[in-house]
């Protein structure tokens, strides 16, 4: 079987058994990947709202911190983050999944016009990668703090997975309060970008992928590349869709371990590696 | 190099996942994600409220639990559901309930108190769900009330007598998400609403109270 057709069964499984929860079957896990507990089929918690949870009453009651909830999804993420680095986003994240769906037409967009070809090889672009952690830090942990759930009030994931299934199984039940229109239109924005740059949610907002990319640098399972046959034909780059320099990458922070490299390598020289 | 990465590797997935088991064994955590987090609707994350008419019912088939009867005899009975962690449950709380009744709230999980609306005693019953175990009266209370179903916080109920096709009745107003997103502007029309609510729940246990009997 193909590797990339494994990929995609590793990731409609994944989508399935996220919808668990469907069939009355639910639990007091996180997932290790981005998806809203929210969502009607979702039998586990999204990663980040035992953070948010944990640290609201932080501020005004300190008696209430509860450091152990503040754990719990750090500790999930990070046992699946040393065991497989990022690869839950590559195989597992339905979030991920879409943006697979939708990575034709950014690689048209880049095909036919060379603005777009300019814009990843920017060396700006690299800065943007930081974001993710910005928005983890203030968004997630900050707001949640000082203000109120801010990320959760506008996140464009609980607006795919919780917000329009909500209103289509139950019509007329719920309609929409302060947020929806500005999480509307942040949504709006999360399709343009995911349509513009592939990957561009991965690369730039995610912050369950903020929290598992440092992992990347110690995980068992990561690529491998023999840089000294590698005869610079940048086959390998040119297929990635986190906008990678594949021969020139050491454990790379932004890898999802999708694998395209390594089939795309006609040297063969990139190769998945255990431990 | 590698051997290095590797027994770092190794050493924090010992770490990790031993604390993650100790997490899971030596606390409530993970029942608590599950019963706040997972069975719980969370309305900021639909970023939806529920649409419904602001209008007294009575219970078909439910009896009122035990407690809401008792105070019941006393004045018509407010109940403030909520769960442990609501924002909009704290701004209710924060910036309209304690207005309203001019009373400041304790951070007790559950408490009682009388206030005096017209030479009528209102009872308040502030309630915090998801600490009580599923089944137990004050839990089961909500579904009581909860017409729509889908455990929405913050949830005021009103309970006071009304006419029901010839007899005179306990019936309840369910309020879902009083409040939320009106943080800076609309305070002073939610207290507003709030208050008249109460005087209507006084006015018609006064006017039915005696009948009930």
């Amino acid at each position: 079987m193909k590797f990339q057709l494994k990929r995609l069964i590793s990731q409609i499984i994944f989508l399935i058994y996220a919808n668990l929860g469907a069939l009355n079957f639910k639990n007091g896990m996180c997932f290790p990947f981005f998806y809203c507990n929210a969502c009607p089929g979702a039998h586990s918690a999204c990663p980040l709202r035992p953070l948010e949870l944990s640290v609201f009453d932080a501020y005004k009651k300190p008696d209430n911190f509860n450091i152990k909830l503040l754990l719990y999804p750090l500790l999930i993420l990070g046992t699946v983050g040393i065991l497989t680095g990022r690869a839950v986003c590559g195989w597992a994240c339905p979030i991920g999944l879409l943006q697979r769906a939708t990575a034709k037409v950014p690689r048209f967009l880049k095909k036919k016009i060379p603005l777009f070809n300019k814009l990843g090889n920017l060396r700006i672009e690299r800065f943007f990668r930081y974001f993710k952690y910005i928005l983890l830090l203030g968004l997630v942990f900050l707001t949640s703090i000082f203000l109120a759930f801010v990320f959760t009030d506008l996140c464009p994931v609980g607006m795919i997975t919780g917000t329009f299934p909500i209103m289509l199984l139950k019509p007329g039940v719920y309609g929409p309060d302060t947020y929806f229109y500005p999480a509307l239109m942040i949504l709006i924005l999360f399709f343009i970008l995911i349509l513009l740059i592939e990957r561009g949610w991965c690369r730039y907002f995610c912050p369950v992928g903020a929290i598992l990319a440092p992992f990347n640098k110690i995980s068992f399972l990561h690529l491998e590349i023999d840089k000294d046959k590698c005869i610079h034909c940048n086959a390998c780059s040119n297929v990635c869709p986190m906008g990678i320099d594949v021969p020139n990458m050491n454990r790379d922070t932004e890898c999802i371990l999708c694998g395209k490299c390594v089939n795309a390598c006609p040297e063969s020289i990139i190769r998945f590696k255990k431990v | 190099m590698n051997k290095i990465m590797t027994a770092v590797a190794i050493s924090l997935i010992i770490l990790f996942s031993g604390s993650l088991a100790y997490v899971v064994i030596s606390s409530d955590t993970y029942d608590d994600v599950q019963k706040k987090i997972v069975e719980t609707l969370c309305l900021s994350c639909i970023k939806l409220k529920p649409l419904y008419k602001k209008e007294y019912r009575f219970l078909n088939d439910d009896n009122h639990p035990d407690f809401i009867l008792e105070n019941l005899s006393n004045g018509p009975v407010l109940l403030d559901y909520r769960i442990t962690f609501c924002p909009g449950c704290n701004h209710l709380e924060e910036n309209i309930l304690s207005f309203v009744l001019n009373y400041s709230y304790p951070s007790d999980e559950l408490f009682y108190f009388h206030k005096e609306f017209k030479n009528t005693k209102l009872n308040f019953i502030h309630i915090t769900t998801d600490v009580f175990p599923k089944g137990s009266e004050y839990e089961q209370s909500r579904h009581v009330y909860d017409f729509i179903g889908d455990e929405a916080n913050p949830m005021l109920v009103f309970i006071t007598y009304g006419y029901n096709h010839g007899f005179i009745e306990p019936m309840y107003l369910t309020l879902y998400d009083v409040g939320s997103g009106d943080y800076i502007n609309d305070k002073q029309n939610v207290r507003k609403e709030l208050n008249e609510f109460i005087i209507e729940s006084v006015d018609l246990y006064n006017e039915y109270k005696d009948a009930s009997k």
